[in-house]
């Protein structure tokens, strides 16, 4: 039994930490206001989690493999 | 779909809900050297009282208008052709610097020529696009002839010793005493107290309890969502809803228009007028008639001096000591009544009616229940009694001389009257009728029931005893109205703001402290 390629779900919860992260820095370095810029862009993790299902699932019928 | 996928999902809303949450908050919620401020919390934290005073000569007779905002309002008499104020500005920010810099912007203003003068703030200019808390008190000392105007929101607005006073408050206890004319206040939320006036005084009140007392003049209220008292006043035209009513000692007429409202009244001098739901009325020692309905209550009435009109529905009506003519009806309800001089007339449906004691001519018609008369003296006037589903009992002092006619459609007619005769009972089937006489025949008395009807002998009209009505006293609120100190033009005697009965418009260091002291307060 071969693993995934991928976990999209794994991928956005990774990429949301470091962008939660990264943006906490910046925040406490007075770069930007943390709680208008997570308002704004939140949403995106949405789209980057569905962008990676559909990567997911092109992957898996290209390499032969049930979705 | 997985468990795992679902729970990143959930995960994903929750971060989402909870970012969406922390930004409708954002205002009220700050985290900082001041401490956690939550919900509104211009108002938390350390602040920092500051001073400024301003003087006015101004001429007679005066009028001020004062405006505020945030920050209590008091104004007293002082010393004639002067205006004296004093701001006290709190500013609510963590340092002495920062407030103190604040607080340098705020400045009162004064406007005006002659005999008007304006008083107000800069606030809302200082304020436009700020998060800070600003309270500001005015105290103010005015010639004692001077009519005031306060317009406030946030605070406790407190005037004494003035010739007229007028009062709009949002959010904050009034307290107006000692005015030489009228008063009038407007309150939404809190409660009003206004005592000593000389002319009319007029409140209107949504939120909060009124208390009037001492009044010379005529008193109109308009209270909503609050309890009611006016003790020693003119005359009383009042709208109560949602809280009880008190009336003590009313020199003229009392007219109430109550809904889901309890009302007391007592010592009236003139008539009383009460309309009210889902509460009681009642009404003691009332000097020129009185009227009471209400819907889903009681109407109870005691010594009432001309005459009483009562309607009660879902409950009865006690009746007690009435010169004069009484109408009496009550729906699901018991009636009963003594002491009645003037006759009577009452309708009940679904309760017993009992009048003890009473003289001059009487009608009653009851449906659902019984009826028991017992006259004060000799029958002299004519009794008509009508009832559906009860029974008649009537007693009969000696000496009484009437016609009678009786007819129990279902039941039997009895009668232990020494001299009565019985000149017809000719009824066919059930049931029985008859005419008589007593004492030779007199007065006509007519008992109808579907019941019994029974005459009992009940001894010598002189062993009926009952006071008199008891006439309405307001000597109280007359001596007290005598001693009221009229506003005086010496400054030696001049009053001074009245004692605080509640905290004074702030927490903060009193107005003689040094300013700028610092200001401990729980977060």
């Amino acid at each position: 039994m071969s693993r995934p390629a991928f976990s999209p779900e794994g991928v956005t919860l990774g990429v949301g930490l470091v962008a939660l992260g990264v943006l906490w820095t910046l925040s406490n370095l007075g770069r930007v206001e943390m709680l208008p810029v997570l308002r704004t862009w939140w949403p995106l993790s949405f789209v980057v989690w569905g962008a990676l299902e559909l990567a997911d699932l092109a992957i898996r019928r290209s390499s032969g493999r049930q979705p | 779909m997985s468990a795992r996928k679902i729970g990143m999902l959930l995960l994903l809303l929750a971060f989402g809900a909870s970012v969406e949450t922390a930004w409708q908050v954002r205002g009220d919620v700050r985290i900082g050297p001041e401490g956690c401020r939550v919900m509104g919390g211009r108002f938390y934290g350390p602040s920092y009282s500051f001073e400024q005073t301003a003087e006015r000569a101004v001429s007679s007779p005066a009028r001020l208008e004062v405006r505020n905002a945030f920050g209590g309002v008091r104004v007293a008499a002082g010393a004639p052709g002067t205006v004296r104020v004093k701001l006290r500005k709190v500013v609510f920010l963590p340092t002495e610097e920062k407030a103190k810099g604040f607080a340098d912007r705020v400045e009162l203003r004064l406007s005006g020529e002659g005999s008007s003068l304006s008083v107000t703030t800069n606030r809302d200019d200082v304020r436009r696009g700020e998060d800070t808390g600003l309270e500001t008190h005015l105290e103010i000392e005015v010639p004692p002839d001077t009519a005031v105007s306060v317009r406030n929101e946030h605070g406790q607005v407190d005037l004494s010793g003035l010739a007229s006073a007028e009062v709009e408050s949002s959010f904050g206890e009034v307290d107006v005493t000692r005015i030489a004319g009228d008063a009038r206040v407007e309150s939404k939320h809190d409660d009003v107290a206004v005592e000593d006036v000389g002319g009319s005084a007029s409140v209107s009140s949504r939120h909060g309890a009124v208390a009037v007392s001492d009044v010379r003049g005529a008193v109109t209220l308009d209270v909503e969502h609050g309890h009611t008292a006016a003790r020693r006043t003119g005359s009383i035209e009042a709208k109560q809803s949602h809280g009880g009513f008190q009336a003590e000692a009313v020199a003229g007429d009392l007219v109430v228009r109550g809904s889901h409202s309890e009302v007391d009244a007592a010592d009236v001098t003139g008539r009383a007028d009460v309309e009210t739901s889902f509460g009681h009325a009642k009404l003691a020692r009332i000097g020129a008639g009185a009227r009471a309905r209400v819907e889903h209550g009681r109407v109870e009435a005691e010594d009432v001096t001309g005459g009483l009109a009562a309607t009660a529905s879902h409950d009865g009506v006690t009746a007690r000591h009435v010169d004069g003519a009484v109408e009496i009806e009550a729906q699901n309800g018991a009636v009963d009544a003594s002491g009645l001089s003037g006759g009577a007339r009452v309708r009940a449906q679904g309760g017993d009616v009992s009048l003890d004691g009473f003289s001059g001519a009487v009608t009653v018609e009851v449906d659902r229940g019984s009826a028991r008369l017992t006259p004060r003296a000799a029958i002299a006037s004519p009794i008509t009694v009508e009832v559906h589903n009860g029974d008649v009992d009537l007693r009969v002092p000696d000496g009484s001389r009437a016609t009678i006619e009786a007819e129990s459609r279902r039941g039997d007619v009895r009668s232990d009257v020494a001299g009565l005769t019985v000149s017809d009972d000719d009824r066919p089937g059930p049931g029985r009728q008859f005419r008589g006489s007593i004492g030779g025949g007199g007065e006509p008395v007519k008992l109808r029931a579907d019941g019994d009807v029974a005459f009992g002998a009940y001894g010598s009209a002189s062993a009926i005893t009952d006071r008199a009505v008891a006439k309405p006293s307001i000597e109280a609120g007359a001596r007290t109205l005598e001693a009221t100190p009229s506003p005086s033009p010496s400054p030696a005697t001049a009053p001074t703001a009245s004692p605080a009965r509640r905290p004074t418009p702030s927490p903060d260091a009193p107005a003689e402290a040094p300013s700028e002291a610092p200001r401990t307060e729980a977060p």
